[in-house]
């Protein structure tokens, strides 16, 4: 009757879950980095320190307009004055990052578009008046209905958007034309 | 030489590990965007709050700043950190929302619909940067969390692409990278914006749609906006994250 119950079973469970905890413990040390934890508060500031500088290594692929300003002067200037100063060089030429590295060499060329295609799809994609959900007001942008703008100006229907309009500046030589229209009639009814 | 300046460098991380942080360098020298920042030799996020308006009423829909988030992250064809939809409602209140290729080609197409159109618009979409975040709720490796400035990151070293966050974020921002096979979605461009570069769409936009900037200058436009009477939104009120990211002139349809 004195005779103690066996308890190796029992003995061996404990042993187990120790052994597991003690083995967790390890695994989870050397896998869990030295700067994870609580960075603020539990909830939502629970992560690796380091994982903010690995976001910050990226280094930026666009820059801004000025950016092109150093080398591309006269396209920089024309642009920064006209309609089109709010546009992005990088939205229709590429990124800056493709183009010029770090050091500032040139290492490739950027796509200029120039076919009649390439040129509408551009300046459509902005100022096609079919698109219904372009702002009326506030007035943000001027838009119109291609074949009807054409016709409206007396021109072809196959010309492209550049033959009249500058890209960079697009009231350039319309400006410049109805200048030399006022001068014209100015002399026709000064003499 | 370079080891030991590699190990210096590394302990003054660690060091100033608490909330501040060094001058980040750009490839060449810019007039920078946003007042007050990347000029300044620390940076200390606690001082910053930052937040992203869209003026629903500005957008044209050109797509421009998918274009530009694309090329800026390199994001694979048919996965979108940003994107813009269109909405028509007619005047009988159906509403028909697409968004083709997420507006990376803009809307070279009108959209036929046979009933009189009251309404059309476009929303652009992009990471809400949550208050309370339900993505860094469910992550179970803490690889997703928030900064003291705001911003929602993550961590793509202990991303192991459960997609449990895919699943978590109501506004459907977040999605599993085709190429590196873990979580990825919005960032706000916080690279850029700790170099004092406004995020690549906001620099994109040409209507001036999209604005970004800080709160806790009182000469910003979003802290002026905020002040001002013009209506704001936010997308999901009722789901209680409390978005950084604020509509103006936002429609009830929206969703």
């Amino acid at each position: 009757m004195s005779e103690r119950p066996n308890r190796t079973h029992a003995k061996r469970i404990v042993l187990g879950l120790i052994l597991l905890i003690v083995l967790g413990a390890v695994v989870r040390s050397l896998l869990v980095p030295d700067d994870f934890g609580n960075h603020g508060s539990l909830f939502y500031k629970f992560y690796r320190k380091g994982a903010i500088q690995d976001e910050l290594s990226r280094s930026p692929r666009h820059l801004t307009n000025a950016s092109c300003e150093s080398c591309h002067p006269w396209e920089y200037q024309l642009q920064s004055h006209s309609k089109h100063r709010t546009l992005s060089c990088e939205f229709c030429h590429g990124p800056w990052a493709d183009h010029v590295n770090a050091q500032g060499q040139v290492i490739g060329a950027l796509p200029n578009p120039t076919d009649k295609q390439a040129i509408k799809a551009l300046c459509l994609r902005c100022h096609n008046r079919a698109i219904r959900a372009r702002p009326r007001d506030p007035k943000v942008i001027k838009t119109v209905l291609l074949p009807d703008h054409l016709r409206q100006k007396h021109v072809r229907e196959d010309h492209a958007c550049d033959q009249c309009h500058l890209v960079h500046a697009p009231l350039y030589y319309i400006n410049q034309m109805k200048a030399i229209w006022q001068n014209l009639l100015k002399g026709a009814t000064g003499e | 030489m370079n080891k030991g300046r590699r190990k210096f460098l590394g302990y003054l991380l660690k060091g100033t590990a608490g909330s501040l942080y060094w001058m980040l360098p750009l490839p060449i020298k810019v007039p920078l965007q946003i007042p007050g920042l990347g000029e300044e030799e620390k940076y200390d996020p606690e001082a910053h709050e930052f937040v992203f308006m869209v003026d629903i009423n500005r957008c044209i829909g050109c797509g421009s700043c998918c274009v530009a988030d694309k090329r800026e992250y390199q994001v694979p064809d048919g996965q979108y950190r940003t994107w813009v939809e269109r909405y028509l409602i007619t005047v009988d209140g159906e509403v028909f929302v697409d968004s083709p290729k997420g507006a990376l080609e803009g809307y070279p197409e009108p959209r036929k619909v046979e009933k009189p159109v009251r309404d059309a618009f476009f929303v652009p979409k992009l990471c809400n940067m949550c208050e309370e975040p339900a993505c860094v709720q469910v992550c179970p490796v803490g690889a997703t969390f928030k900064t003291d400035d705001g911003f929602v990151l993550i961590d793509y070293k202990r991303c192991i692409g459960c997609a449990y966050c895919v699943q978590a974020c109501p506004y459907g921002v977040r999605y599993i990278h085709k190429k590196k096979r873990t979580a990825d979605k919005c960032t706000w461009c916080y690279h850029r914006v700790r170099r004092g570069l406004l995020p690549a769409c906001v620099n994109a936009c040409p209507t001036g749609a999209r604005k970004f900037g800080d709160l806790r200058d009182p000469d910003s436009e979003v802290s002026k906006i905020l002040r001002s009477s013009e209506p704001l939104f936010v997308l999901k009120p009722d789901m209680g994250t409390f978005p950084r990211l604020k509509y103006l002139h936002l429609r009830q349809e929206v969703i």
